[in-house]
Formats: C-alpha cells, structure tokens, sequence
C-alpha cells in the first residue's frame, strides 16, 4: 500500500490552539476547539474506514487519499498591473457558501464574485477580468473551493501572490486551517497508457 | 553527393557511457550512426532552413482552415468530443509551440527542397542533432552547420511559461526517455529547478486539482508544465478519457501540456493536402491529394495520414501496382497521396533527407540517409560537417 495519509489530530489542535492564543481571541477558540472536537470524531472515523480500505494488501495499490474542505476562503486578487492579476490576500470564513473572490482592479474598481459565480469563469477560456481574477485566485487557495477538494498535491505557487509575505501568510494561516478542516477521499494513479504500445512514437 | 562524403570517426566510448547513449550505439542500432560525415554548404544551409521557416507558416495557415472545416475535422478523423481541446489550443496557445521537425526531399547538388512531411508533435532525432552531431563532429576536427537547438529549445520554454517546473512523461521506451531526456536539460539551462520524470501510468490527473505526481508519505507534487514523449493522436484515439481530463485541466489553465494540442493537425499528413489546396503549385510543397486520382502525376507514394516512421508507405511508379510498399501498423488508417519526391542520391544508392528543427523559428538541420526507396526505420543519422 502507498502513500495513504491519515489525520494528525493532536498535532493540528495544538496548530490551532497555538494560533488562537497568539491571536488573544478566547471566545474564536472556544468555539474553535468545539468544532474541533467535531471533526476530531469525523477524522477518527474516517481515518478507520481508510485504513480498513485498505488493509491486508501492500501490493499494486494505486490509490492516495485528499481532502475535501470545510471551511470557506475570502481571497483578494489586484491587478498590479494592466492585465497582471495577483493574489493580495486569503481569510478563511466558516462555511464554504460563504466564500467569496474579489478582484480589485487598477481603475479602481473592486468586483464581488460568489463561489457559484466565479465557477461559471472557472474553464471559460475568455480574457475577460473576472475570468483572469478567478483564474489568477485559482493559483492559490481559492483553488480548493472551486474544485471542491483540497488536493494532496496542489501547493499556491509563490509566483501567484503579490510579495513573498502574503504568500507566506496564506502559507502559514489560511493554508494550514483550511487542511486541518478538511475531510478525505481518494484518488487514484491513471495507468493510462498501460500496455496500449509496443514501441516508442518518434518520428 | 560522394565527393561530399569523409570518413566520420567513432564516438568515444567514455562519452557514449558516460550519457547513457549507448541506444543510439549498440545492438540492433550498432549501425545507426553513419561511417560518414556529408559535407554541406552555407547555400544549402540556408534553404533548409529557409523552407522550415516557410513551412511551418504554409501549415499554420492550413490548420486554421481545418480547424473551421467540419469536412476536413471529418477527413483526419478527429471526433467532435475533442474539437473543443483543438479550437481552444489555437486560440489560447498558439505562441506556445515547442519543436517539431521537418522531413524535405533535395535540398542537395542544386536540386529543389521538397516538403515530405511534418513531424508536429514528439519528432525524434533530438539527442543526435544536440549531443551525438556536436561531439562526431568535435572528433572529426569538422566545423559543424546551423545547429541551435538545444539553446532553441530552452528559449522556448521560458518564453511558453513563468513557472519554473515541468513533469516529462513517457510510456517507458528508452528512445523516448532520450528524447524527453533533451527537454528535461533544456529546462535546466533555462534554470528550471524542478524537472520531474515519470511513466504515464503513474501520473495523477485530476482534473479539478493538477497534474501530480506521489511523491511518498502521503505527499504529491503539481506540476504546471508537462512534455509528453507520445502524441496528441495516441491520447485521441487510445485514451480519450485522458483527453477529456487534459482538455478540463489545460482550458482551466493547470498545466501546459507540450507541444500544444493543435499540434496534433500538423502532425496529421491530411494537413500536407491541405497546404497543396491552398497553395497549389508552391515550390516548397509537393501536389497532395485525398486519392491518386486527385494528382497530376502518375508517380507517386500513399502515406497513412497518421502514420510514422516510413511504416505502410506505397511507393507507385506507374498507377495500380506499387514498386515498394513498407508494412506496419497503420494499415488502416487513412491515406494520402503525394507526388513522388526527387532524392539526392549517392553511387551506393543512399538516399539523402535533410530534415530542420522547427521551434519558433528553423533553429537546427540534420540529415538521414537509407539505401531504400521508402526511408523507415532502418535510416542512418549522418552528421554533417559545413563545406567551404
């Protein structure tokens, strides 16, 4: 079997209780730890389902597992320059319906889309602003609400944020209680191209 | 051409170990690299390259014209699930091309450069042209011809992407890995830290994630830049489900998928028909026809319009009955004609075809040659050296 991963609660409760604290916010970590609590259960649960999945057999496993996330993500794209979108900054918000992408632009203009709105520009393949501002979102940790999974293996490109401090506060806020929030499911290798050619394709 | 000819020295088996060539070297390919250098001068050097740069704009132009032509979307067989992928790609990437390769007839001793065909989308001859061309010729004491490619090829991906990775996948052949292997070292040169490989059937994609890679304990690794080392038209007709997957993940802008998927209509020898409609009688093209009742001449080949490396090619001198055919896989496919193509010979019978690396400009030339009327898979690589 490999690469299967599994919740580390304790660790992330810690990560969280920590933060709190930093953030002098008693009454955001009591109800932190309460919804904690719940999803500590949740993961327990599901941690024993993945790990019955797939018990028993090491041999020929093509599967991984992701998260889905809980949480939703208030992410602000600028427009630095025409026709250069960055992201400027990502605050998690209680539920994913409440989610929202705003793009702020150099006209001075700012523009509110919904999680359902900005899925509409998500495979557009138009130039217009708000799909550049989505797409542009996409690169970072709005790219988790609009595929509605967490993805083991999507990392924010730095080269998507406006500096290398807003990338690292994602980094080291948003990002990491968004996966902590999150439930898992499983994806699995392609094995495409699998015994379909006998030989190599040069031409 | 046997004037032209000098003894080309070994390589040196401490490079050929030292690179991991020994494909290019040893068993059935022991003969692979010619035992002679050709000499070629400036003039020729700059037709060659003179045709790719008209080439690849004659093709550009007919592949748009296919791109709107239900009839001809219908005549290279491409199913209208993948026309979104295709008109997308032109659309949104058409700068973006990689390399390709031309194959021309003549070119030598004052005759004309032909177009035989183009190989769009994963063209071999790669690592000759970059590294085994270079290092004959260093032996040889030879100044070598127009050869930028691998300088090409690194130009080209930082201009196709800002992001600084790219996953080379195969489907576990080892002259594909070498090839790939060039696209991976271009992307060094361009400074790109992070260049993956992996088979194809241990890629993740996800279509509403990336292209990933497992990276063990639980991690996976996205990738933003992919070089497959098979083509658009093995994914069309052997996986269309990875069609579907790479159409959602290159039109959400998650990767870059190399070369582009319109490549695909260049790769399709259709296109060759196309280009000869548009411009009949252009001195760079051979007439090319749907059937060989299309054709002015009665001399002529049959090529499978997917087809690759020589394999089910007729040859007919005269109408009906072919004076040398190749077997292969592509016996089903569908077909074009093409007149028959004039090819500077030599006194053993070798016949000679210049071909010239197309990246966004002719950056490249090398030369194979096969003592066959149907040039396949049997071809030499002879490196050539710049004539006075």
């Amino acid at each position: 079997m490999s690469d299967t991963k599994v919740a580390s609660p304790t660790l992330n409760l810690l990560k969280i209780l920590i933060f709190d604290w930093q953030n002098n916010t008693l009454s955001l970590m009591l109800s932190t730890i309460w919804g904690y609590l719940r999803i500590l259960l949740f993961g327990v649960i599901i941690f024993s389902v993945v790990r019955s999945c797939f018990s028993g057999d090491d041999s020929g496993d093509t599967t991984s597992t992701e998260e889905i996330p809980t949480q939703g993500l208030i992410t602000t794209v600028a427009e630095v320059q025409k026709d250069n979108f960055k992201i400027e900054s990502e605050i998690p918000v209680d539920q994913v319906e409440d989610s929202r992408i705003i793009g702020k632009y150099l006209d001075g203009s700012v523009d509110t889309m919904t999680l359902q709105e900005a899925k509409l520009h998500q495979t557009s393949s138009d130039t217009t602003r708000r799909a550049r501002t989505v797409r542009t979102g996409g690169l970072g940790l709005w790219f988790f609400m609009m595929s509605g999974r967490m993805g083991g293996g999507h990392t924010p490109r730095s080269s998507a944020y406006v500096n290398n401090q807003a990338y690292q506060n994602t980094q080291n806020n948003a990002g990491s209680r968004l996966r902590s929030t999150a439930t898992r499911t499983t994806r699995t290798k392609s094995g495409y191209g699998s015994g379909k050619s006998g030989r190599s394709f040069g031409g | 051409m046997d004037n032209r000819l000098i003894s080309a020295p070994k390589l040196p088996k401490k490079f050929i170990k030292k690179y991991g060539f020994q494909y290019f070297t040893s068993g059935e390919n022991h003969d692979y690299l010619a035992e002679d250098l050709l000499g070629v001068y400036a003039s020729e050097e700059d037709a060659f390259l003179s045709a790719g740069n008209t080439a690849f704009s004659l093709l550009r132009k007919a592949a748009q014209a296919v791109i709107e032509s239900p009839d001809l979307l219908s005549r290279f067989g491409i199913p209208a699930a993948s026309h979104e992928l295709l008109r997308w790609s032109i659309e949104n990437e058409w700068d973006d091309y990689l390399v390709g390769r031309f194959d021309f007839a003549g070119g030598f001793d004052g005759q004309p450069v032909k177009l035989l065909e183009f190989n769009a989308d994963t063209c071999s001859l790669l690592v000759e042209t970059t590294f085994l061309q270079p290092e004959i010729l260093k032996e040889a004491k030879q100044r070598g011809i127009k050869n930028d490619l691998l300088e090409s090829l690194t130009g080209r991906l930082r201009a196709i992407s800002s992001e600084q990775n790219i996953l080379l996948t195969d489907l576990g052949f080892a002259e594909d890995q070498l090839t790939a292997s060039v696209i991976g070292r271009a992307a060094r040169q361009a400074g790109w830290e992070d260049v993956g490989t992996k088979a194809l059937e241990e890629v993740i994609f996800d279509p509403d994630d990336a292209v990933l890679v497992e990276m063990g304990g639980g991690q996976a690794k996205a990738y933003d830049n992919l070089y497959k080392a098979f083509p658009w038209d093995f994914i069309l007709f052997e996986e269309p489900e990875l069609w579907e997957l790479l159409t959602e993940l290159i039109t959400s802008r998650r990767v870059k998928v190399l070369n582009p998927a319109w490549s695909l209509l260049l790769q399709c020898k259709g296109i060759l028909a196309v280009a000869w409609q548009q411009n009949p009688n252009h001195p760079l093209l051979l007439d090319t026809a749907w059937s060989a009742a299309g054709l002015r001449s009665r001399q002529y080949v049959s090529k499978p319009i997917w087809g690759r490396m020589g394999e089910n090619v007729s040859l007919f001198h005269s109408p009906n009955y072919p004076t040398a055919q190749t077997e292969g896989d592509f016996a089903d496919s569908p077909m074009i004609y093409q007149q028959l193509a004039h090819f500077t010979t030599d006194q053993e019978e070798y016949r000679y075809q210049g071909s010239v690396f197309y990246t966004d400009h002719s950056c490249a030339i090398a030369v194979r040659r096969q003592d066959d009327l149907i040039m396949d898979d049997d071809a030499e690589f002879i490196s050539c050296y710049r004539l006075a």
